[in-house]
C-alpha cells in the first residue's frame, strides 16, 4: 500500500511538474545594433518607436489546466528607465488551450506583471505563441552606448 | 524503495522550477549625433555696413547689425563627453573692422540647456581662427521652430583700428562647427 501511495505521489508530482513549463522556440534575443530611423535635421530629437517583428519571440507552454504568465525586466543595471520596453501577444500559436489577455502592449518594469493566461491545455502544449516588442522613449539625452536588459517570462499554475 | 520515490518526487519538483522561466535578451545601441544648422528668416546672407560720416571730421557711424539668423543643433554624446560649437570666418575681413557675434541665451522647448550645459561663452568676435561660442554641449536638441527655438545670432561690425579702415565691400562666410571637446 505504501508503495502504491508513493508511486501515486511521485506520478502526480512528475505530472504537475511537467504540467507547467515555458520555453522559447525562437527569438531569445532582440537586438537593435542601429536604429531604424536617424535624425536628419539639426534641432530635432528622435520621434520614432523601435518595434520588433510581430513574432520576434515564439513561446511554448506546457500545462494542464489553468496557468498564467508574468513578464518583467530581470536585468536593468545596463538599462535606462526612460527606455520604455513593452511586449504584446500577437497571436495564439497552435494548440488547444484557450488564451486570454496580453494582446495589447504592457510596459515592463522590474516587477512581474500579468501578461496572459491559458486554460485547458490538458497536457498538450500551446506552441509558437508570437510575442512582439517595442521600445519608446528614444532620445539624444541618453548617453551614447548599448543598453541591454532581459525580459523574463514566468509561468505559474497547473 | 519509498525513499527512492521520495527523491524522485523532489527531483521532479526541482525540474519543474527550472522550466517555469524563459528569458529574452534585448539590446539597443544609441548612436552619437552631431548636427548643427542655421535657421534664417529668408536667406542665410547677412549684409552689414558702416555708415559714412556726412560732415568732415566726424567719425564713421555705427555699423548696422543683423539678428535674423538662429542657430539650432542636436547632440548625443557618450557619458562624460561634451562638445562645443565653434565659429570662424572663411575669407578676409575688411582691414580695421571686427565682426562681432552676440549669441543670445537659449530659448525654446528643447532639452539639455540647464545646469551649465550648452552655455554661451564670453567670446564676441569672429576671426579666421575657430573659437567656441557655445560650450559643454552634452545630450541636447534645440527644436526647429524659427524665432522660438535655438540661439539667436546677432552680427555687427566694430571698428578695431581706425587707421586701417578702407572703403570697399568684402564677402566672407561664417562657419559653425560642432566639435568634440
Amino acid at each position: 500500500m505504501k508503495y502504491i501511495i508513493a508511486i501515486c505521489i511521485a506520478s502526480l508530482s512528475a505530472f504537475a511538474a511537467s504540467a507547467q513549463t515555458i520555453s522559447i522556440n525562437s527569438g531569445t534575443t532582440w537586438s537593435i545594433p542601429s536604429l531604424s530611423s536617424t535624425i536628419t535635421k539639426a534641432g530635432k530629437n528622435y520621434e520614432h518607436i523601435e518595434t520588433s517583428s510581430a513574432s520576434q519571440t515564439l513561446l511554448k507552454v506546457n500545462a494542464l489546466l489553468a496557468w498564467s504568465i508574468t513578464a518583467h525586466l530581470s536585468a536593468t543595471s545596463n538599462w535606462d528607465s526612460s527606455l520604455k520596453l513593452s511586449v504584446q501577444r500577437t497571436g495564439n500559436g497552435t494548440g488547444i488551450a484557450i488564451l486570454t489577455g496580453g494582446t495589447t502592449y504592457i510596459q515592463l518594469t522590474s516587477t512581474p506583471q500579468a501578461f496572459f493566461s491559458g486554460l485547458l491545455n490538458l497536457t498538450a502544449s500551446r506552441d509558437n505563441i508570437p510575442i512582439q516588442y517595442k521600445i519608446e522613449g528614444l532620445s539624444v539625452m541618453l548617453p551614447v552606448k548599448t543598453y541591454t536588459t532581459t525580459v523574463t517570462y514566468t509561468i505559474s499554475g497547473l | 524503495m519509498k525513499y527512492v520515490m521520495l527523491i524522485y518526487c523532489v527531483l521532479s519538483g526541482l525540474a519543474s522550477y527550472a522550466q517555469t522561466v524563459a528569458n529574452v535578451d534585448v539590446s539597443i545601441s544609441m548612436p552619437s549625433v552631431a548636427l548643427v544648422d542655421i535657421l534664417p528668416s529668408g536667406s542665410n546672407s547677412v549684409t552689414l555696413q558702416m555708415t559714412a560720416p556726412t560732415e568732415a571730421g566726424n567719425t564713421v557711424g555705427t555699423g548696422s547689425s543683423n539678428n535674423t539668423n538662429w542657430l539650432i543643433f542636436t547632440s548625443a554624446v557618450t557619458s562624460g563627453g561634451s562638445r562645443s560649437i565653434k565659429g570662424d570666418v572663411v575669407g578676409t575681413l575688411p582691414t580695421g573692422i571686427r565682426l562681432r557675434l552676440d549669441v543670445s541665451a537659449y530659448v525654446g522647448s528643447g532639452l539639455g540647456f540647464t545646469g551649465g550645459n550648452s552655455y554661451v561663452t564670453a567670446n564676441k568676435y569672429l576671426t579666421n581662427t575657430p573659437v567656441s561660442f557655445i560650450d559643454n554641449i552634452k545630450g541636447a536638441y534645440t527644436g526647429i521652430t524659427y524665432g522660438s527655438n535655438g540661439f539667436q545670432l546677432t552680427y555687427s561690425l566694430e571698428i578695431q583700428d581706425y587707421a586701417n579702415i578702407r572703403s570697399g565691400t568684402s564677402n566672407v562666410t561664417v562657419r559653425y562647427t560642432m566639435a568634440d571637446n
